[in-house]
């Protein structure tokens, strides 16, 4: 049986790959975008805009928190991001839900795959 | 004024034109990330982002919070934005990405990014071997080629084919393919 959880509308793809970012660890901002171009293979690009409008949102929505600062990042200036346990929840539901459309996608294509001749 | 100052200064500007409470929180870093992503040949992408932003800070700074959700979930939000507003945020916006660009066009690295290849010229070069007046081609049923007569050579049949219709378009394009 599904939750309302489950039901949670998609998130948009800068929030996904933001998310997706801090699930390795707390990261400054600089960091996320480096990150994002990292693990998107340099597809998806943010700007400092759009990553600090996205951050602001998911702050507001209580899926990324300030990170304390480590010891080694005492006289860093620039502000740590984590992820929150309801960010967790939130990354987990969309990536159920995006191997839902893989699976979904793969198997259409299969049937509809031309048959050669 | 150098050149860099002035690029700094512009961003400096659309930063301080966000909302304050957005600007108090993360402005620094905005400006942060602009100096160290500068260097990689981004400036005017930085640009446009951060005139983005500063037009969806203010429409938002007029319309309430927003979901964080992908698409049409957006079209649950109440979206009331003032429109004098808006249009003050968009004609300052606009100004300075105009004069950014005016001048990044001026000093010769609008285009001078990664992806343009060194030596490359920005201007599409002359199509060099394309005809002046294309030849009209004859019909298929008047090109008649014996096929004993090819050797097995590529260069033979096309002297073979050009011969039989010199005034051809396939005689054209095989000339120049046997001259390279």
């Amino acid at each position: 049986m599904r939750t309302d959880l489950d039901k949670a509308p998609p998130l948009s793809p800068a929030t996904l790959h933001i998310l997706l970012a801090l699930a390795g660890g707390d990261l400054h901002g600089y960091g996320i975008l480096q990150e994002v171009a990292r693990h998107s293979e340099g597809h998806y690009k943010l700007g400092p805009g759009t990553l600090y409008d996205n951050l602001k949102k998911l702050m507001d929505a209580g899926l990324v928190a300030d990170a304390p600062k480590s010891a080694s990042a005492e006289d860093d200036e620039r502000r740590f991001y984590m992820l929150t346990m309801d960010g967790q929840s939130a990354l987990s539901r969309e990536v159920d839900r995006l191997q839902r459309v893989v699976r979904e996608a793969r198997s259409r294509l299969g049937e509809t795959r031309p048959k050669r001749v | 004024m150098k050149h860099t100052d002035f690029l700094r200064s512009s961003y400096r500007l659309i930063v301080r034109m966000h909302p304050g409470a957005f600007r108090k929180r993360f402005g620094d870093e905005m400006l942060w990330i602009f100096d160290a992503d500068r260097s990689a040949g981004t400036t005017v992408r930085l640009f446009g982002d951060g005139v983005l932003s500063l037009l969806r800070q203010h429409a938002k700074a007029e319309s309430g919070p927003e979901p964080v959700v992908a698409g049409f979930g957006l079209l649950d939000t109440r979206l009331r934005i003032a429109p004098r507003r808006f249009l003050e945020a968009g004609v300052a916006a606009s100004l300075f990405l105009a004069g950014v660009l005016l001048l990044l066009g001026k000093t010769g690295k609008v285009f001078a990014g990664p992806a343009c290849l060194p030596g490359v010229p920005r201007t599409a070069p002359p199509l060099l071997h394309a005809p002046s007046r294309i030849p009209r081609a004859l019909p298929h049923s008047q090109i008649r080629v014996d096929a004993r007569q090819i050797d097995g050579d590529a260069a033979s049949a096309v002297r073979i084919i050009r011969a039989q219709a010199s005034n051809s378009l396939i005689a054209g394009y095989c000339s120049q393919a046997v001259d390279r």
